[in-house]
């Protein structure tokens, strides 16, 4: 036991706590912080930091806390007590030293998981005040750069890749070309309306993993699915802003979404394998707008697979042999409750399966996610030592003879990948897609 | 959809196309269009080896290409599509090529009566408008929002006027993008813009903006109101008066405000896509009234029925008198006119439709995968694979149908005029 | 002495508890109302059924499954929260002080289990005390309050002990006891002590939300 405690921290530099930071003065601060926590700081907020009685059980809740040796500052109340604890306590009167530190637990030490969240008797729920954080740093223009430069291309296209209106079509476009040597009567059908199925993806599909898109179009192209994407924005359902604590802007981006599902009359909205913008879809921004459940059912590719592959509406071809471990998402598990189908789905196309332990609702995050991975290399290498837990997870699993992790989300396939790179883990990345479209009669 | 020009109201059916039968003659047929008069359906068809190309009531356009894709029917019956070939795209009007070859081309819009087809176009990663065949002489870096006047003198864009060097943060909050009215930008640099409403003649445009990471706004004509808000919607401007609303976020609550002044005199959970009603009397939108209740209010008085699900679509008689909307509970659709649901309950409703004295409401609507033609709440038509919307007679006493059926296994386009009963 | 006593066993023992319930509805009704205001999901989301289902797997021992990962700690908190709220109610010296004001009583245990409850509870504070200064993240976490909580609760059992044993100064410690008992019932509302009328709404909410919302268990 060692008395030093709390991790070193500002000695990243980044280039949007750094430029955001010279611009405040405690004033600013002060006025900033008071004003949101006359507007926005609720009963919720208020009652969790009241009654937390500091018994430090949510500490191993947390893959931080569990990963960076115990160091208490890392632990779910250790953050609260780093950051808002001493905001509300202070009535705003904290430093721009202070504010960045804040800022950089905040936005790189929480995955917004909601794990801490299980594992407080009393069902404190850390996540909320990270966000609370968070949101202050957004109306104080201080936070981390990739990640609001992903937060302006949302609000400059409406996606998170600055993919601008011709590329979105010409990469869907493109696809369906490509799919067709495979495929030659396949379609991915644009705008139109009144279709079973619109289908949304995460803005980096088109970016960067169009194959996801070829897929998806086969997947549903031989399960018969009536389906459409739009040739608008409003395609993408991924959400940096809500992660900024830029809520006006997320509510904008639900509202385009939602608004190009009602325009095209689908009956269901279909997302591909990303977690956090299910969250965003299914549970923050809908009700950020003033909808207590999405006025489009919101179904989770998982969902949507399982579906399809219990109806028989997929056919196993070959079952994948090399035995599969599976990650669980945070947000589709925690966030929804689909690890059982998850499984059943993976059983369904897999010939042998490892679990990590502990897994489904207890699993650990990648520590990708909540944003995290999106504030950028400046911050990866922590964002990789705290998910040691995750790297013995997976190593347990390699030991075992686990050879391919199903990762059924963007950003975690991003964490995921990191984690197996840097703890030397020889395992590759799937997509359950990925499976589907291998394991499948075509 | 009202009828202004000289159709056929002849009560009786028709049978202009038979597209079950093209089935057999390629390799697939894309989903169908219909003219506004109902005369015509056409459809992007895939002719094989050769390529792509419209057919329209069973006859093929004489051009192949790669592909073919958004079919849309000018208000005034021409029939749009665009078409690709080695990388380049092109406008193609009733089976002629309009206007040059571009890198790329897509959005097309029309004016009110159609007269003005524009489309966004990409050459050489520049953006531009195409507008009747003619390309803006300016070029931006990004391109969004196209919209077109309703008399069709005008296209607005929100434009980026500025490149932004990969994650440069503070020139985005310095403002990159900016509203291009013909192709001309007179008004601020803006953090991001996206609607845009017109007014009745054209002259004047209004866009929400953003501009500063915390404050929204409407431009009018490219200039932001000095007044800013936490949120606003799109706006629309009063048809007889040329005021400016726009739904804004004040406090946690919505309102419609004018000139950066509330006009009604209440706060709501949500507030956005208000209509005015064709004399400018009345303004309708559709609001939540409280978390997770949506409905309408009509002036700032909200109706008494809420719903779950959503409110949207709504529609306003000329004389205001009447509002319709599609509304959604626990998964069930209807209309709803006057603050009064359909008795029937769907699984999809397409936008309701107002008769021109503004007495009746007809709709498409779709259940167990049948979908129907329903006027006031009763069905009129029904049993097709699909109907397009509904079209009131210059008297108000007759509908024209425009549905797919299935004959005998194959799909026969029909075309109606049916007589409704006498006035409610 | 006397009379301190008598105040202490009279106007005192109204005000204690009129500050424990004023303060108890006060500080519900006024967060109820903030939510109202501010947390307008909070009314929507809140699910009985789903919030007695959390509620009832963290009121068993080593039902959650944090509780299992801390097994001491869950057997010495169990042990804790009951013997500190059972104790006081079902005491015989304070079940026959109410036989002695109002004339009626209820079923009580011998002041021998009492002595023995109490002594749970001190052995229990001093676990938690333990772990407030030698357990790395707790004794980071801690605050002075937290000690002062601390001692708080553990006073009027102390006291309550070295009364009933008779040991010496225990007429002072008698006084001290109901001072303290005083204390401690009206500090509930104002202080962490809140968690105790706070828990039901607390996990209730999180349990609705992932229950009814995310389908997903809390537990
Ligand atoms: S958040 Fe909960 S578990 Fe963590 S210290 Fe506070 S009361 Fe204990
Ligand atoms: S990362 Fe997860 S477990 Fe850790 S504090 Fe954040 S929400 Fe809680």
């Amino acid at each position: 036991m060692t008395d030093e405690i709390g991790a070193p921290r500002g000695h990243i530099k980044d280039v949007g706590i750094e430029t955001g930071a010279a611009r405040l003065t405690p004033e600013i601060i002060r006025k900033t912080a008071l004003r949101m926590l006359h507007e926005e700081a609720g009963a919720r907020l208020r009652t969790y930091l009241d009654i937390c009685v500091r018994c430090g059980l949510c500490s191993n809740a947390c893959h931080y806390y569990n990963s960076m040796g115990g160091d208490p500052t890392y632990s779910p109340a250790g953050k609260v007590k780093e950051t808002l604890s001493v905001i509300m306590a202070k009535n705003g009167r904290v430093d721009v030293e202070f504010m960045k530190k804040a800022c950089e637990i905040a936005f790189t030490e929480c995955n917004l998981c909601r794990r801490c969240a299980m594992y407080c008797p009393l069902g404190i729920d850390t996540a909320t005040m990270m966000l609370f954080v968070r949101r202050l740093c957004h109306k104080l223009g201080m936070v981390p750069q990739y990640i609001q430069d992903t937060a302006h291309s949302h609000s400059a296209t409406m996606n998170q890749m600055w993919v601008k209106e011709d590329e979105w079509i010409d990469s869907l476009q493109w696809q369906e070309n490509e799919a067709r040597e495979e495929v030659p009567d396949l379609r991915i059908p644009l705008e139109k309306e009144g279709a079973d199925v619109f289908y949304s993806v995460i803005g980096p599909e088109p970016k960067f993993r169009a194959q996801l898109i070829y897929q998806a179009a086969v997947i549903f192209h031989k399960a018969g699915v009536n389906w459409t994407m739009p040739a608008t924005p409003g395609w993408d359902n991924s959400d940096m802003c809500m992660y900024t604590g830029d809520m006006e802007m997320m509510s904008r981006l639900k509202k385009l979404h939602f608004e190009t599902a009602l325009r095209l009359r689908a009956k269901r909205i279909v997302m591909g394998e990303c977690g956090h913008a299910f969250r965003s879809v299914y549970d923050m921004g809908n009700r950020a707008l003033g909808w207590r459940y999405p006025p489009v059912p919101v179904i989770h590719a998982i969902d949507f697979f399982h579906e399809i592959l219990t109806q028989g509406k997929i056919k196993v071809a070959q079952k994948y042999e090399k035995p599969v471990t599976i990650h669980d998402p945070c947000n589709i598990v925690r966030g929804r409750g689909l690890h059982e189908k998850l499984r059943e789905a993976v059983g369904m196309l897999c010939e042998t399966v490892i679990e990590m332990e502990p897994n489904r609702e207890h699993n650990y995050c990648c520590a990708a996610g909540g944003g995290v991975i999106n504030c950028g290399p400046p911050f990866k290498m922590k964002r990789v030592l705290g998910a040691r837990v995750k790297g013995d997870q997976l190593m347990e699993v390699h030991k075992k003879g686990g050879v391919t992790c199903i990762a059924p989300c963007h950003n975690c396939h991003g964490g995921l990948e990191d984690i197996l790179h840097h703890y030397k883990i020889p395992m590759d990345l799937k997509f359950l897609g990925d499976i589907i479209y291998q394991c499948m009669e075509k | 959809m009202q009828d202004t020009d000289n159709r056929d109201w002849e009560l009786g059916e028709k049978t202009p196309a038979r597209p079950g039968e093209w089935a057999g003659q390629f390799e697939w047929v894309e989903e169908p269009e219909v003219s506004p008069d109902g005369e015509r359906l056409a459809a992007v068809v895939n002719t094989g080896e050769d390529g792509f190309t419209l057919c329209v009531n069973g006859v093929v356009w004489e051009n192949l290409y790669e592909r073919v894709w958004y079919p849309r029917f000018a208000p005034d019956g021409r029939l749009t599509a665009l078409a690709q070939r080695d990388g380049q795209s092109v406008l193609c009007v009733d089976g002629e090529e309009e206007g040059e070859w571009h890198d790329f081309l897509w959005d097309t819009l029309f004016s009110g009566d159609g007269g003005t087809i524009a489309c966004a176009a990409q050459n050489g990663g520049a953006y531009s408008v195409v507008k009747d065949g003619t390309r803006w002489e300016e070029e931006f870096f990004n391109l969004s929002g196209l919209a077109v006047s309703p008399e069709g003198s005008k296209c607005v864009a929100v434009v980026q006027v500025e490149q932004m060097p990969a994650g440069d943060i503070t020139k985005f909050q310095e403002g990159c993008y900016k509203i291009a009215i013909n192709g001309k930008t007179p008004g601020a640099r803006l953090l991001s813009a996206w609607d845009t409403a017109f007014s009745k003649d054209g002259a004047h445009a209004a866009t929400e903006v953003r501009v500063s990471p915390y404050d929204y706004t409407i431009a009018v004509d490219g200039v932001p109101w000095e007044k800013t808000f936490p949120g606003v919607w799109r706006p629309r401007f009063n048809p007889k008066t040329g005021l400016i609303t726009a739904p804004v976020k004040i406090g946690s609550g919505w309102t419609l405000a004018a000139g950066g002044e509330p006009l009604w005199d209440r706060l709501f959970t949500q507030l956005w896509r208000h209509k005015y009603s064709g004399d400018g009397s009345r303004a309708a939108a559709v609001i939540a009234l409280r978390y997770g209740r949506w409905s309408v209010a009509v002036d700032g008085v909200p109706w008494e029925n809420t719903y779950g699900d959503f409110v949207d679509e709504l529609a306003l008689s000329s004389d205001g008198s009447l509002v319709a909307c599609i509304a959604s509970d626990q998964g069930r659709r209807t209309i709803v006119v006057n603050d009064r649901p359909w008795t029937g309950a769907y699984d999809m409703v397409w936008p309701p439709v107002i008769s021109p004295d503004g007495r009746r409401v007809a709709a498409v609507v779709e259940s167990g995968g049948k979908t129907a033609i329903a006027v006031d709440g009763a069905v009129l038509a029904s049993g097709f694979l699909k109907a397009f919307p509904p079209v009131f007679g210059p008297g108000s006493d007759r509908v024209l149908v425009r549905a797919i059926h299935d004959s005998g296994g194959k799909a026969l386009y029909v075309r109606k005029v049916l007589q409704l009963d006498g006035p409610r | 002495m006397h009379s301190l006593y008598a105040f202490l066993t009279g106007s005192m023992v109204w005000v204690s508890v009129l500050l424990f319930l004023g303060g108890s509805v006060y500080s519900l009704v006024s967060r109820a109302v903030m939510a109202r205001k501010m947390d307008k999901m909070v009314y929507s989301y809140f699910s009985l059924h789903y919030a007695l289902r959390s509620i009832f797997h963290w009121v068993i021992p080593y039902a959650a499954r944090n509780w299992r990962l801390h097994p001491l700690f869950t057997f010495v908190t169990f042990t804790f929260h009951i013997c500190l709220i059972w104790t006081p109610l079902v005491l015989f010296a304070h079940v026959g002080l109410f036989y002695e004001a109002w004339g009626f009583s209820w079923w009580f245990i011998p002041d021998l289990a009492g002595d023995v409850c109490a002594g749970l509870v001190l052995a229990c504070c001093l676990f938690f005390l333990g772990r407030r200064l030698f357990l790395r993240d707790v004794r980071y976490l801690s605050t002075a309050s937290d000690y002062v909580m601390l001692a708080l609760v553990a006073a009027p059992y102390l006291t309550g002990m070295w009364a009933h044993r008779q040991w010496p100064g225990h007429e002072t410690a008698l006084l001290l006891h109901v001072f303290s008992g005083e204390l401690l019932l009206a500090l509930i509302p104002f202080t962490k002590l809140g968690h105790m009328l706070f828990f039901l709404f607390t996990r209730g909410y999180i349990g609705s939300e992932f229950g009814a919302v995310r389908h997903a268990r809390d537990w």
